[in-house]
């Protein structure tokens, strides 16, 4: 289910500096609070990104930037510039997206669309630390402790169908996530590298609102 | 995801689809290139291989849907496999497209879940990228700035409008197989070969729309 609600709600949640849970590796329990405590000191958190795509078949990858803006607790921003100028804003249980090229702007609500209900759904458990929630959905490795670098095995067997494992790497003061990685089963990659990551910075008006 | 897949349930509604936008052809110039020239000109009838970044606006049912694709392109082997991407990577679905055939490689279970999904889309890429081509003995029609190749038979007319320039611009058909237009405008050069990079698709038959944007190109 992960997997069909998209990338960007995966992404969203790791960018809160929430750190995953392995109940099958204790020594990494030093290290998650030191995460925890870090994700709770976090009000807003803003940068862009640069997404790399890589398309096994062809040997080919293809790059995209764009946006990110997250307000605690429950407004955020994903916006894609280039190639295609697309995006979404949320504001609590209700939203907007568009795309350039449809030229539409679309309300959603997340009680009304189960899509971004899930998408919700993620940002507030990981904004809330709820451990049982992500414990319940992937099986963590601590693959290096300087910088942090977690891989994460999901679960579900539908999600496991597409998804090898997600590796998220954290900045080397682990007050944030630089660079996430999606390795699907059928050999593609998409890695997400935030480039000029600014906690707790004022934030635009604009910050949650459609471009015009 | 559901959003895809109930948008794709609506192309079989009766909703009417947004027309092709005029196009603008070269003026001031004489279109008047022989049969052979335009034959040899056409960008579809070149033997390459390209690579094509594109976003694409589908519409079909009063609703759109944009979606990012890389595509493969192969006028030698006559072979077109499509990328489709969200705006976060994420692979929608794979399709590869023959001139007669077409395989689905993977789809989201959504996509793979609407009837006729794969063979719709299959359907309009092979109307773009290998579409049936003009022959040498098709008939000739000068109009000062255009030129117009038309093939008439008892089951369909086709017809393919070149500008001064010895562009491809229009191919229509019409008949028992089918009811559509694809326009080609904004050629540009990619590796020394000129390609359109706006290119709308419009098939009146099942009422579907497909516009390309090519970002990015260059030969295998």
């Amino acid at each position: 289910m992960l997997y069909k609600t998209g990338l960007s709600s995966l992404l969203l949640f790791f960018f809160l500096c929430v750190a995953p849970v392995c109940a099958d590796n204790l020594s990494l329990e030093p290290l998650l609070t030191e995460l925890k405590h870090a994700a709770a000191q976090t009000e807003t958190l803003s940068s862009p990104f640069v997404q790399e795509k890589y398309l096994d078949i062809f040997a080919e990858k293809l790059l995209s930037d764009g946006v990110f803006i997250y307000q605690k607790p429950d407004f955020l921003r994903w916006e894609l510039l280039t190639p295609m100028a697309s995006g979404f804003v949320l504001r609590g249980d209700d939203g907007e997206r568009w795309n350039h090229l449809s030229q539409e702007q679309e309300s959603f609500s997340v009680t009304d669309d189960p899509v971004m209900g899930m998408i919700a759904q993620q940002l507030l458990a990981w904004a809330r630390v709820d451990l049982d929630w992500l414990e319940g959905r992937y099986r963590i490795e601590l693959q290096t402790a300087d910088p942090v670098v977690l891989h994460l095995y999901p679960r579900d067997e539908g999600e496991a169908e597409f998804i090898k494992y997600l590796q998220i790497q954290f900045s080397a003061d682990r007050s944030h996530v630089v660079a996430v990685q999606m390795v699907e089963q059928s050999g593609d990659q998409t890695t997400i590298t935030f480039t000029e990551v600014k906690i707790n910075s004022a934030l635009p008006s604009s910050a949650f609102q459609v471009p015009k | 995801m559901v959003r895809i897949g109930a948008f794709l349930l609506l192309l079989s509604l009766t909703a009417c689809v947004s027309a092709t936008p005029p196009q603008h052809f070269p003026k001031n110039c004489l279109a008047q290139a022989s049969i052979v020239q335009l034959l040899e000109e056409n960008w579809l009838n070149q033997a390459q291989v390209w690579r094509l970044r594109q976003a694409t606006l589908l519409e079909a049912g009063g609703k759109s849907f944009p979606l990012e694709g890389f595509l493969r392109l192969d006028l030698l082997q006559g072979d077109a496999r499509l990328v489709a991407m969200n705006e976060t990577g994420l692979v929608l679905f794979d399709l590869q497209v023959t001139r007669s055939d077409y395989h689905l490689h993977r789809a989201i279970p959504q996509l793979r879940e609407v009837d006729h999904f794969a063979k719709g889309v299959a359907q309009s890429l092979r109307h773009i990228f290998l579409p049936p081509q003009p022959q040498e003995d098709d008939l000739l029609e000068n109009r000062e700035n255009i030129q117009q190749l038309s093939q008439i038979s008892n089951h369909r007319n086709v017809d393919f409008s070149y500008d001064c320039q010895g562009d491809l611009r229009t191919i229509r058909l019409k008949g028992e197989d089918g009811n559509w237009l694809v326009a080609y405008d904004e050629y540009r050069s990619f590796d020394n070969s000129r390609i359109p990079t706006q290119i709308i698709m419009n098939d009146y038959r099942q009422r579907l729309k497909l516009s390309l944007w090519v970002r990015e190109g260059k030969h295998e």
